[in-house]
């Protein structure tokens, strides 16, 4: 990695009046974000190049590579407190994770009064988990994703066997969420279910190929976000997401570039008749 | 073998096996950890240096990058090699800046696994591996804040025309009622008024560390504690976070 004897460029100003403004400032050093100034340019190509190598002290002292990296920190006070930072970060201890606000799933089991404990009624998710799963392993090369709800206040259930398309044989299934909560603010989601590569893990790790969440908009109306992932060719164009509107109406989505296919906005008790047909693609399995 | 050599060798060891078990690394196991480290040793001509448990970790981590390298560039894909890569990176992952309030760890360490699965050789130095999938989940992070929340049409319709206008309109350079609620979200996400006071001379005013130690007794040492103090508590604040995410 050691390349010429170069020095970095100085700039005019020092790093910290080049940040710009109070919320720049607050972006860089609260939230870790790259001041604009540093991006694009040649230096800071070559000092993102040369973290990692830094971090993992894989870079001898004497070397350029080395000394052009302390040279350049000197000058940005954002990368030397970036390097410092995941230097501690690297050489740390892992604590447990803290859940975020994003994963709070709690609203699920406050809209069943009839749930005890929130271990119970995350055994609906996990049991459409374990259901789904299987399938997958078996090749279809659809999934039938079923909403309903009777009343308010029941659990959900899905709907009867359709030839030709997997569907869940019981009804300890996960409830939809039949009102928002207060705390919950315009732009929030939570995690309906996931489906994923690894069997043995809780929810939310292993290679999670697809997460369908409920995001919250103004007063009670929400939308679904479908979002595929993972190490297969999920991404691609040819997956056709087909969302089977309450009214009757049937949208054709296609994930973006990110895997993200959004509903439009529903009233949230539209959510207990949404059914949503995900269509894999046909090198899906292949790989 | 010295006393002292075999002091490094426990410690190897010890390392080894305390970071399977906080990784709940399966692909790696703490043997295989020891073995490569040792490996590493007699190519580097070092194996009777007696070595820090600093040195050891950064060994340790060196020799575990070397061999999730090699798992997750090989094909078929090994999904040992990244479950290992999962744990690690999930569980390091809430030390490093908050991400957007509308993305989670758990995604963002999907997307670096993913980005690592399609380009697993860009990483040219096997042993920083960790370090280098740490820089990518790192930027992830720090690139949430740049992504534009998905609005929908129907939404947009919903807020109408005016609204859109001042939304349009609103610079956030040029503006007192922002500038006025972010004092009052620094007032309660921080607790004392030394705090407020080195967020309003550091973030405000924009001055030095070294301007810092100019005019303050408490010198250097008082202003890396409160960095330090004041930067933690706003990461933890999701008053701030819902401030910067619009």
């Amino acid at each position: 990695m050691e390349s010429e004897e170069q020095q970095p460029a100085a700039w005019p100003d020092s790093a910290t009046e080049a940040l710009g403004g109070r919320r720049e400032r607050l972006r860089a050093e609260v939230l870790g974000v790259s001041p604009p100034a540093l991006l694009g340019s040649v230096d800071y190509a070559r000092y993102e190049v040369l973290l990692p190598l830094m971090l993992a002290g894989v870079l001898l002292p004497a070397g350029t590579d080395y000394t052009w990296f302390m040279a350049f920190i000197t000058i940005w006070p954002f990368c030397a407190a970036e390097y410092v930072e995941l230097q501690q970060v690297f050489a740390a201890v892992p604590s447990a994770v803290r859940p975020s606000v994003a994963s709070d799933v709690t609203f699920l089991q406050r809209a069943d009064p009839t749930v005890a404990s929130p271990a119970q009624g995350m055994s609906g998710l996990a049991e459409l988990r374990e259901w789904i799963e299987p399938l997958i392993a078996e090749g279809r090369r659809g999934l039938r994703i079923i909403f309903t709800v009777s009343s308010a206040s029941s659990p959900l259930r899905l709907a009867e066997p359709t030839a030709g398309w997997p569907v869940p044989q019981s009804d300890k299934t996960p409830q939809l969420p039949t009102e928002i909560p207060p705390v919950w603010v315009a732009g929030d989601t939570a995690l309906l279910f996931t489906a994923g590569l690894d069997d043995v893990a809780p929810a939310g790790e292993g290679l999670r190929y697809l997460a369908i969440t409920v995001q919250s908009g103004y007063a009670t109306m929400c939308r679904v976000q479908i979002r595929l992932t993972g190490l297969s060719p999920l991404l691609s164009a040819a997956t056709q997401i087909l969302l089977q509107l309450p009214g009757g109406d049937t949208l054709v989505v296609t994930p973006d570039v990110d895997g993200w296919a959004y509903s439009p906005f529903l009233p949230l008790a539209a959510l207990g008749s949404l059914v949503i047909i995900i269509e894999w693609p046909a090198t899906f399995f292949a790989d | 073998m010295s006393s002292e050599t075999q002091t490094t060798a426990d410690l190897i060891s010890y390392v080894a096996r305390e970071l399977v078990q906080s990784y709940r690394w399966q692909f790696i196991t703490a043997p295989l950890l020891v073995r490569g480290v040792r490996q590493a040793q007699v190519d580097r001509a070092v194996a009777d240096t007696v070595l820090t448990a600093i040195e050891v970790r950064q060994w340790c981590l060196q020799s575990a990058g070397v061999m999730l390298h090699q798992g997750c560039n090989r094909r078929p894909r090994d999904d040992g090699a990244y479950r290992d890569l999962y744990h690690y990176l999930l569980l390091t992952a809430p030390a490093l800046p908050p991400p957007h309030p509308g993305m989670e760890w758990v995604d963002l360490v999907q997307e670096t696994l993913l980005d690592i699965y399609r380009q697993p050789a860009a990483c040219r130095v096997p042993a920083a591996f960790l370090a280098w999938a740490l820089t990518i989940l790192k930027r992830k992070g720090a690139g949430s804040w740049n992504i534009r929340v998905h609005e929908s049409l129907e939404k947009t319709q919903a807020l109408g025309d005016e609204i859109i206008d001042q939304l349009d309109q609103r610079n956030r350079h040029i503006d007192p009622l922002g500038d006025q609620e972010l004092l009052g979200v620094l007032h309660d996400c921080l607790d004392d008024d030394e705090e407020r006071g080195w967020a309003l001379w550091h973030f405000y005013v924009g001055l030095k560390r070294r301007e810092w130690a100019l005019a303050f007794d408490g010198g250097l040492r008082q202003f890396d504690r409160l960095h330090r103090v004041v930067v933690g508590k706003l990461r933890r604040c999701d008053r701030l976070l819902l401030f910067m995410a619009r």
